[in-house]
């Protein structure tokens, strides 16, 4: 079955259809997910709860082919919520778990995985997903500002507002 | 056009390359499958009408829990409470309050108040000498997303409450657990003060905004004194054991339908500080075994050499022998539970042992962080130190962050503390650490 198909399937109630189409975004979903949350167990919890809310809310999708666009929306409002919560709840060991600055002051690239972690967690939540899209996720500005419902110029604008940011930090811990 | 200086880009690969490189986990369908699952569920207590909700939820809860065993009594009876989702929950974390369902431990109430267009509804509750559970549900008209923001518990006279802790979720549906304290009582009447919020994500917004609804939502949940009165039973244990030298001596134990709470003292004479039970469990004649709790409060300190430890309850299957059982115990020299830190020369003075080094200290907006590297056996992470750190004069700090990371057998742990001049070294106290003493443990209760 073609995508159209499989969302006019689960639209009038097919189940089969529907979980289809959550398995043909699992690994986008689970990366976006594993991006914020950073561990296996709070990403699988993510891809439940996400494929649970689209479930519900599905009836309200009004533009069909933005299916996919519309799934990232609600994983990425998930995790910050996510990361709010964890930040209230447990502020002695807020979303620094995991993250953990390497340092080699002569090259860049013994800056791990990790390297921008803390800098991104600290990153008001749009401007964060703006990067994360772009460079994690290999989305472009167009499908981004689809994704987060702004205008093109928007995310450029904020797009660039979040690298000065990196950028600064960089020179800052590179010293 | 965005100008991407390279170092930006290639720190921004090189975390990218990172992230997909994690393996999908195999069994990522199961949780979509369990996903759409509560979607429907919830979809159906969304716009199903109370009595259509018993009896597609009684069906639907058997479908779902194909592994667990309802009694037909207990299905009939849950079918008559909208609480799918925490009852689910509940069970499947907890052996004893399974049990406890099957036996109907549990008592409709049904309480609600409604303000602003929603309703916070206690519907039912399960409550014993030392603990009280209520589960809740929240409906409204205008089909927006709550959650739960705070809540506060008085007594019938208005006083705020003490000595217990609340732990509860922040969805629509949900457990309000109250564990209580050493040598509260139950009271006759708990005002429970709920503050809600609206969670704006269903409007699909990246920045999910939160927004606080300004009233309380007030329910009296009675308690009769009579009812949970008698539900419990002592055993004086009064033996001895030693593991590697170390004498823990085990005393009483108490067995509520809900819980069971063990007292173990540590002899003061021990060599090492005992901090973590492995696998300490409880196995009748049959061989049921009840673990510790898993989801919840697992132990309460009662002073520095004593604890009472917390079981699944094995209550309602009325076993005609109880033995405690383990092999594993996590404790450290008493000698080493301090770690000293030069945070001028970036030096670690003294450590319980090499598995732990000082791999850094470094300035950030939060203060210094000292990032040690531990080597140990498995991936749990876990708090290494405890909050309070002080310097060589005396003087007392209180660290408000730490973190642990890493994989494998490598673990980092940064610990933050203030950005000042001190007399050096610093000193940390260890709560946990990878040591173990090992042996064998088998005691009668009963």
């Amino acid at each position: 079955m073609d995508k159209q198909k499989l969302i006019k399937a689960s639209k009038a109630g097919d189940d089969d259809a529907f979980y289809q189409l959550i398995v043909e975004n699992k690994e986008k979903l689970y990366k976006i997910a594993y991006s914020y949350l950073r561990n296996e167990e709070d990403a699988l919890e993510a891809i439940q709860e996400v494929t649970c809310r689209a479930y519900m809310r599905f009836g309200k999708l009004k533009e069909d082919q933005y299916f996919d666009t519309w799934l990232v929306r609600i994983m990425i409002n998930y995790c910050i919520d996510e990361l709010k919560k964890k930040s209230r709840f447990f502020n002695q060991e807020i979303n620094l778990n995991n993250s953990k600055i390497f340092r080699n002051d002569e090259d860049v690239i013994n800056y791990n995985q990790y390297g921008l972690q803390p800098v991104l967690d600290e990153m008001e939540p749009k401007i964060r997903s703006i990067i994360e899209l772009k460079y994690f996720h290999d989305f472009t500005i167009t499908e981004i500002a689809r994704t987060i419902e702004r205008p093109e110029g928007t995310v450029k604008t904020w797009l660039n507002k979040g690298l000065k940011v990196l950028r600064s930090y960089l020179e800052k811990e590179g010293d | 056009m965005i100008n991407l200086n390279s170092k930006e880009e290639k720190v921004l690969k090189d975390m990218k390359n990172h992230l997909l490189n994690v393996n999908i986990p195999s069994d990522i369908e199961m949780y979509i499958k369990t996903g759409i699952q509560k979607g429907k569920q919830k979809k159906i207590s969304k716009y199903k009408s109370f009595k259509q909700l018993g009896l597609i939820a009684a069906c639907l809860i058997l479908t779902l829990l194909g592994s667990i065993r309802f009694s037909p009594t207990v299905a009939a009876y849950v079918g008559q409470l909208p609480l799918l989702d925490s009852l689910v929950k509940l069970v499947s974390n907890d052996k004893g309050l399974k049990l406890a369902l099957d036996n109907n431990f549990i008592q409709p109430l049904g309480i609600s108040d409604e303000k602003e267009g929603i309703r916070f509804t206690v519907d039912a509750m399960m409550a014993d000498e030392s603990r009280i559970l209520l589960f809740y549900t929240l409906s409204n008209e205008g089909q927006v997303d709550l959650a739960v923001e705070n809540i506060l518990l008085k007594d019938r006279n208005g006083k705020p409450w003490t000595n217990f802790s609340i732990s509860y979720g922040n969805e629509e549906e949900g457990i309000i657990d109250i564990l209580l304290g050493e040598g509260q009582k139950t009271p006759p009447e708990l005002n429970v003060e709920v503050s809600l919020a609206k969670n704006l994500n269903n409007q699909e917004d990246v920045e999910a905004p939160i927004e606080k609804l300004k009233s309380t939502w007030t329910v009296k949940v009675p308690i009769s004194s009579e009812d949970i009165r008698d539900k419990k039973e002592v055993f004086s244990i009064n033996k001895t054991v030693n593991v590697e030298g170390q004498k823990m001596h085990f005393q009483k134990m108490t067995i509520y339908p809900t819980r069971i709470a063990l007292e173990i003292e540590y002899d003061p004479q021990n060599s090492k500080k005992i901090y973590s039970f492995d696998d300490l469990h409880l196995v009748d004649k049959k061989g049921n075994r009840f673990s510790t709790i898993i989801n919840g409060q697992l132990a309460t300190l009662l002073s520095d050499n004593k604890i009472k430890l917390f079981f699944q309850s094995n209550y309602f299957t009325k076993p005609e022998e109880i033995y405690i059982e383990g092999s594993s115990f996590g404790a450290l020299d008493k000698d080493k539970l301090e770690v000293l830190v030069d945070v001028e020369n970036k030096e670690l003075l003294q450590a319980p042992d090499d598995r732990l080094t000082l791999e850094n200290v470094e300035k950030s907006k939060e203060g210094l962080v000292l990032d040690f590297k531990l080597i140990k056996e498995d991936e749990k992470h876990f708090g290494v130190f405890s909050s309070i750190y002080t310097d060589e004069s005396g003087e007392e700090y209180h660290s408000h962050r730490s973190g642990s990371s890493g994989s494998g057998n490598d673990h980092h742990i940064q610990y933050y503390i203030e950005d000042i001049e001190y007399s050096n070294p610093i000193r940390l106290n260890i709560d946990y650490y990878p040591t173990k003493i090992k042996g064998n443990v088998r005691i009668k209760v009963k």
